[in-house]
């Protein structure tokens, strides 16, 4: 019996489409097709057919659809086209995530029940995928579904979308979904940036230690023996330090302790260690610390050096006479222990920070250095550490340790370093540690 | 760290800091320790009795103080040091701008001079 056509296929006629029924081939009975044969399910795909994009910009984006049933896909396809967005279609789950794997779709709509591949085992499958596992995947799902859906929302699943579609819910749902890979997009790209300018970062800093390192002078064994740890509290430290012949007769010896710590404390205390191990500061006699800290203080006032000042600890050892004059500029006292003697001896000697005052005035000491004796040059940062008590160790508490370290054999600066870390109860060190050892 | 103020006046000010003042410490008061000494322009006395820690850093602010007050012929003069404050001031050398007192009756007199 012939059936006049009804108004809705007139309208999909003249619009160029293909009426409901000839969306549904005669063997394409799915639980879909059936649903929207009735007269509400046709009004609806009729509607979506029909409705209008909006006044939204239109959107952009790839989109891959993957449902075994056709007028889903069909459906899905022209509303989403109309939307803007780039469609593609597969209706088989292995094709379709080879597809995955060329990387080009934004959104994925996959039917949750497709008998190639169900949603709950393609989800479990791209997530074990780094290289899929950012894209997101909207369930479409028949009404029955609901457990199932459940199941893929927990398993990572963006969102879902329940046949027969609503156009309005399609729409947000599609674009919300979009929305948020777009900033999950921007939000990866950032971390690449960030990665990217923080190895940048992480290399240009190890470079500059690297150099700070090759600035110090290797261990000596001869006339006497000098070996040095160096610990920065951060990549790159504020201690430098340094050991020289000047001549025949006079060996320098200087450590330096920036305020602070970091690439502004580095970058000081290499220009001023520079200074010290070349003797670059004309007319200054390196034999005399108070010469060397007076031309030194006057070199680097802290006004123009980033309000930072450094401590300096410079003495001169002259091997004809067996003495070592020494003057300070606000730096701990180095220790001379002495063969037979029961106290260390502390170097200390008054003196401004460096950079701290102009014309600030050195006054050098000097004492002999007995056959045996053992000198230790160190910052504060090896003994201003924080007991578990709470409180902080005291110069001389870490006078006691270095006194009491068995006199008959080399010092062994590993297990010494080793002590101090117990000291600070094993926590990362807040301060550079240098620490320098002569053995006479 | 905390910074209390005792007292203010024409003449000088008197404020306590209290805790550790290492990198952390400064940062938590160093503007407004800077407010109350170097900005005030008049004596400033500094009790630190309650400091229990004196670091790098800590120096640094009392010696920017300190210049600064120098310039506009006022004193800073820091109060009852712990003996362990004391002998970091002592090795620093600051003693040659700051005036470390141990009596408040002293250090006010200084501050009203």
């Amino acid at each position: 019996m012939d059936t006049a056509p009804d108004p809705a296929s007139k309208r999909s006629r003249a619009a160029g489409r293909r009426p409901i029924d000839e969306l549904f081939g005669a063997g394409e009975a799915t639980t879909a097709s059936k649903r929207v044969r009735s007269s509400v399910g046709r009004q609806l795909f009729e509607f979506v057919l029909e409705q209008p994009s909006g006044k939204q910009a239109p959107s952009s984006g790839r989109l891959l659809i993957v449902d075994h049933d056709q007028l889903s896909r069909d459906i899905l396809s022209r509303n989403l086209k109309r939307e803007g967005y780039a469609v593609e279609m597969e209706t088989d789950g292995t094709r379709a995530m080879a597809r995955l794997g060329e990387g080009i779709f934004d959104l994925v709509l996959w039917e949750v029940a497709l008998p190639t591949l169900n949603g709950f085992d393609l989800l479990t499958k791209i997530k074990k995928d780094s290289a899929l596992q950012h894209i997101p995947i909207v369930l479409l799902s028949e009404q029955a579904e609901t457990e199932n859906v459940i199941r893929c929302i927990e398993a990572g699943a963006e969102d879902y979308l329940s046949k027969p579609f609503n156009p309005a819910l399609l729409k947000a749902r599609i674009r919300g979904c979009m929305e948020r890979k777009t900033l999950r997009d921007q939000e990866q790209r950032l971390l690449a940036t960030i990665k990217t300018h923080q190895e940048r970062l992480t290399g240009e800093l190890n470079e500059a230690s690297a150099y700070l390192r090759s600035l110090f002078p290797a261990p000596v064994s001869e006339p006497f023996s000098i070996d040095w740890r160096f610990i920065p509290s951060s990549e790159l430290g504020g201690d430098s330090f340094g050991y020289r012949w000047i001549d025949d007769d006079h060996f320098a010896l200087y450590l330096l302790d920036v305020c602070g710590h970091g690439v502004g404390a580095a970058l000081l205390s290499v220009a001023a260690l520079n200074v010290l191990r070349s003797g670059a500061m004309q007319g200054t006699d390196f034999r005399n610390p108070e010469a060397v800290l007076s031309a030194v203080n006057r070199a680097f006032p802290m006004e123009e050096h980033n309000n930072r000042y450094f401590t300096l600890w410079y003495g001169v050892y002259q091997r004809s006479t067996r003495k070592i004059a020494y003057g300070s500029g606000g730096h701990p006292p180095a220790l001379l222990i002495i063969p037979g003697e029961a106290a260390p001896k502390k170097l200390a000697a008054k003196g401004m920070m460096i950079g701290g005052m102009p014309g600030s005035r050195y006054v050098a000491q000097s004492c002999e250095v007995p056959p045996g004796s053992r000198l230790f040059l160190f910052c504060d940062g090896a003994y201003e550490l924080t007991a578990p008590d709470g409180r902080t160790y005291t110069f001389d508490e870490f006078a006691d340790i270095l006194a009491g370290l068995p006199a008959n054999i080399p010092v062994d600066l590993d297990r010494l370093v080793a002590q101090i870390r117990t000291l600070n109860d094993s926590k990362p060190l807040d301060d550079d540690l240098s620490l320098i050892t002569i053995q006479f | 760290m905390e910074l209390q103020v005792i007292h203010k006046d024409e003449t000088y000010t008197h404020i306590a800091l209290l805790g550790k003042l290492d990198v952390g410490g400064v940062g938590e008061i160093e503007n407004k320790f800077l407010g109350f000494t170097a900005a005030g322009k008049k004596n400033a006395i500094v009790d630190i009795s309650g400091v229990t820690f004196l670091g790098s850093m800590g120096l640094r602010i009392i010696l920017d103080a300190a210049k600064t007050l120098n310039r506009e012929k006022k004193k800073l003069i820091l109060l009852t040091p712990q003996p362990l404050v004391h002998e970091v001031l002592e090795a620093s050398g600051i003693g040659e701008i700051v005036s470390i007192q141990h009596d408040l009756a002293a250090a006010v007199a200084l501050a009203q001079a």
